[in-house]
């Protein structure tokens, strides 16, 4: 498995490149060239704590998307019916190489986390507030991680594209999901911006959570890892039918 | 020729499927839409807001039924597009050996254009059930007006696709196809070129009409760009309006018999 | 013989370093900054990030000194048959540590369980001991520096229990600043700044007798780092989850509530002290037949 582990590293080491950089630099002209432009002219953006955490939290999350879309790249590198059969007849098995991929995954994922922790610990100071959004790259380290389980066996049953057209049904159902909420669901809590930007800031410092929030969320993490177990369990069992739809 | 529609068909499905989904979405997200300001968020926030004295909330509504009507032929027209045909084929040479099969030139033609007319077909029902059922919610008026708006849209897309079949037809190669698929800049470019002057009139009347410091009422805003809007393109749009139906049968027929020469000139 | 002082010096040269990069800093702000409450200042982040990784700093300039190499650096994750393991590191002190909210419940007068309920605690338990497992990276700083190198070095040179009562007293006194400002069990308390040192150090041989016996078994360091981020982040969150509401946060006197389950908590270190000297014995036992 090691082996198999340094495999991916070297193969994919163009991609994780790109997924590094695409982080960095956009975490760096969105979290600390503004703050430092404002700076330069005098004035001091620490008494506007709520654009921070706004700031922090989209990049946060644009970090894990720029992971999603590069994902599927991973797992088409290796799209190719002589390696296939080759790996499924050696010691390690499909299975070693289904759960390479996996780790490559959760690896790739905790660089993202790592990234997130880092930058806030480097941008807080210029930007003179504690935006606490670590807890934000945790939960979304999680969410990274249930959207995987359902993406990775498409893409191994069905080849690269297979899994990014379910990526795209995914976003699409949640843009869905979360605009039919937006016409009709209960807004009362962006009535008051203040209040909202004041909720987000004591989630972010673990103040006045209510208990059952605490506890779908807790949920939600554990449910996560399961969901992210049986989904390697289930690619081990597709990845030779996954083979003949492979085009060399 | 039975046979060749189906084929047509078959390889168009991968292309056909998601755009079809997108446009009954995009009807369906415009119902939501209009039930959201009947019983919804945007009635509680937009249309029963006391502090809105200008009526902002119900000219919104009407710029996003407006939006939303025209967004389907938009999202809808491209059925129309034969461009993943000619790209499935490639690989199969089917173009370099289409003069072994005992078809005719036309009958390849009328196949390739059965699947636009079915496309524009679609796309035409689809318009005509979004329009009727969100008229019908907000009360505004759906007529002939909004429908030849529509078939200026699809005149649009035929005159860049009679374009892109006269160079279709003589694809070889991948090379060769991304020229042709990047041929409608032929007609773009010029038809850009026309506008800007127009464009240009259009956005420094409408600086001279709304200065930066004067307080204007919302309602006073949209009717006065949309009087200088008339004025400025819709004498054009009103000219050709009769002719409509006419202009995309021409396009069609022009489409047909360019591609209908490309293709019995590769025969030769 | 020249083996055992080839080891001194480097872990002399770790020690030093893992100071030396903890202190400097610390000293430094804790002077310009003053009281600990002035330490949430976001300018101190960028610090914390540099102490909270002064043991992972000093072992590889340690390694790269002394010309180790990384050959035992018990960085393999060793899943294969050490699952269990895995799975007590996230749950062993989560589960130890629940007689600390009961303890605080008693010291009040009230019921053992009276802020139980089940969203609270389960809640807490969940996202807490969930979110630890992935923020396990933080506290790998401090774990490749003491378990993943000094424990192994005193290991060979003064056995089991003096590693772990050395090991102990130099990871609780490389808390000393924070403690000194009033981190661990504030400013409050007989006997300051001195005997909240003692009690740093008698917690730190406990947790650190159970992190070396997680990483003697599984040979990895990644464990004892999920453990230590469950005991920073999710144990006492757990504990005091079952603390009644009328006790309110800031008047459970730390120090006191601290001393009174300290002798609970050195039971941890006598009984995985026991276990590590039998898995000692049994390792030594074939070799030598």
């Amino acid at each position: 498995m090691k082996g198999l582990l340094y495999k991916e590293l070297v193969q994919n080491k163009i991609m994780l490149v790109a997924v590094g950089l695409c982080c960095i630099f956009s975490s760096f002209f969105m979290g600390i060239l503004p703050f430092m432009a404002v700076m330069a002219e005098g004035d001091d953006l620490s008494n506007d704590a709520s654009f921070t955490v706004i700031m922090m939290i989209f990049i946060t999350v644009l970090d894990y998307f720029f992971l999603l879309c590069f994902q599927g790249n991973f797992f088409q590198t290796d799209e190719r019916k002589k390696w296939a059969y080759f790996i499924a007849s050696s010691p390690e098995t499909s299975v070693g190489q289904v759960r390479s991929k996996y780790f490559l995954v959760i690896i790739c994922d905790m660089g993202v986390l790592i990234w997130s922790y880092f930058f806030e610990n480097i941008a807080n100071p210029i930007q003179g507030t504690i935006t606490g959004t670590t807890v934000i790259s945790g939960l979304l380290f999680f969410v990274h991680l249930f959207l995987s389980a359902f993406d990775i066996p498409f893409m191994i049953r069905f080849g690269a594209k297979g899994g990014n057209m379910v990526h795209t049904v995914m976003f699409v159902l949640m843009i869905a999901v979360g605009g039919i909420y937006l016409l009709f669901g209960d807004l009362s809590f962006f009535d008051s911006i203040d209040d909202f930007y004041d909720k987000i800031l004591n989630f972010l410092h673990g103040e006045n959570i209510s208990d059952w929030l605490y506890f779908w969320l807790g949920l939600f993490i554990w449910i996560s890892m399961g969901c992210y177990w049986l989904s390697y369990r289930l690619s081990c069992k597709f990845y030779l039918k996954g083979v003949e739809h492979y085009a060399k | 020729m039975k046979g060749l529609i189906y084929r047509d068909f078959c390889l168009v499905k991968k292309n056909w499927i998601p755009v079809f989904c997108i446009s009954v979405g995009a009807v369906i997200w415009n119902i939501l839409v209009q039930l959201s300001f009947e019983y919804g968020n945007f009635k509680k926030y937009l249309l029963d807001d006391p502090n809105d004295t200008s009526g902002a909330g119900e000219v919104s509504r009407v710029m996003i039924y407006y939006i939303g009507l025209y967004m389907i032929p938009y999202l809808a027209l491209i059925l129309m597009d034969t461009l993943s045909v000619v790209r499935a084929d490639l690989p199969v040479k089917w173009a370099t050996n289409r003069k072994i099969f005992p078809v005719t030139a036309l009958q390849w033609t009328v196949s390739i254009y059965s699947i636009k007319v079915i496309g524009l077909l679609i796309a035409i029902i689809l318009f005509l059930i979004n329009g009727s059922i969100m008229a019908h919610m907000t009360g505004n008026i759906f007529g002939i007006y909004e429908f030849n708006n529509m078939l200026l849209f699809a005149c649009f897309y035929l005159a860049f696709d009679w374009v892109q079949m006269a160079f279709m037809v003589r694809v070889r190669t991948e090379k060769e196809m991304n020229s042709a698929a990047a041929s409608p800049l032929l007609v773009l470019i010029p038809m850009f070129a026309l506008a800007y002057p127009k464009c240009k009139s259009y956005a420094f009347k409408l600086e001279t009409l709304f200065p930066e410091d004067a307080e204007i009422e919302v309602q006073e805003r949209i009717s006065q760009t949309k009087g200088l809007l008339q004025s400025e393109f819709g004498v054009y749009r009103d000219a050709v309006a009769p002719y409509l139906w006419l202009i995309v049968l021409a396009l069609f027929a022009l489409g047909f018999y360019l591609t209908y020469l490309g293709i019995k000139r590769r025969e030769k | 013989m020249q083996n055992k002082k080839q080891e001194w010096q480097r872990v002399g040269i770790f020690f030093l370093l893992s100071y030396a990069i903890a202190y400097i800093p610390e000293i430094t702000l804790g002077w310009k900054m003053g009281d600990y409450e002035n330490w949430t200042d976001p300018d101190m982040l960028g610090w914390f990030l540099f102490v909270t990784f002064s043991p992972a700093i000093a072992v590889v300039l340690t390694r790269y000194i002394t010309k180790e190499g990384w050959k035992d650096s018990l960085l393999h994750i060793n899943l294969k048959g050490n699952l269990k393991y895995y799975m007590l590191s996230v749950f062993f002190l989560i589960a130890f540590e629940l007689p600390r909210g009961i303890t605080a419940n008693l010291m009040a007068g009230e019921p053992p369980f009276a802020g139980f309920t089940v969203p609270k605690f389960f809640g807490i338990l969940l996202m807490t001991a969930g979110m630890s497992i992935p923020l396990a990276f933080i506290n790998f700083g401090e774990e490749l520096g003491w378990r993943g190198y000094l424990y192994p070095k005193l290991e060979k040179l003064i056995g089991v229990p003096g590693t772990v009562i050395i090991g102990g007293i130099v990871w609780g006194l490389w808390h000393a600043p924070l403690t000194v400002k009033g981190h661990n069990f504030g400013t409050d308390y007989p006997g300051f700044p001195y005997l909240g040192l003692v009690l740093m150090s008698l917690f730190c041989i406990s947790t650190g007798t159970f992190l070396m016996w997680l990483t003697k078994k599984t040979n990895s360091v990644y464990p004892a780092s999920i453990a230590h981020s469950i005991n920073n982040n999710s144990a006492g969150a757990v504990a005091y989850s079952l603390a009644s509401e009328k006790i309110e946060e800031d008047t459970i006197d730390l120090f006191q509530h601290s001393a009174i389950t300290m002798g609970y908590m050195l039971i941890l270190a006598v009984v995985f002290t026991i276990l590590i000297l039998k898995d000692s014995k049994k390792q030594k036992t074939p070799a030598e037949s």
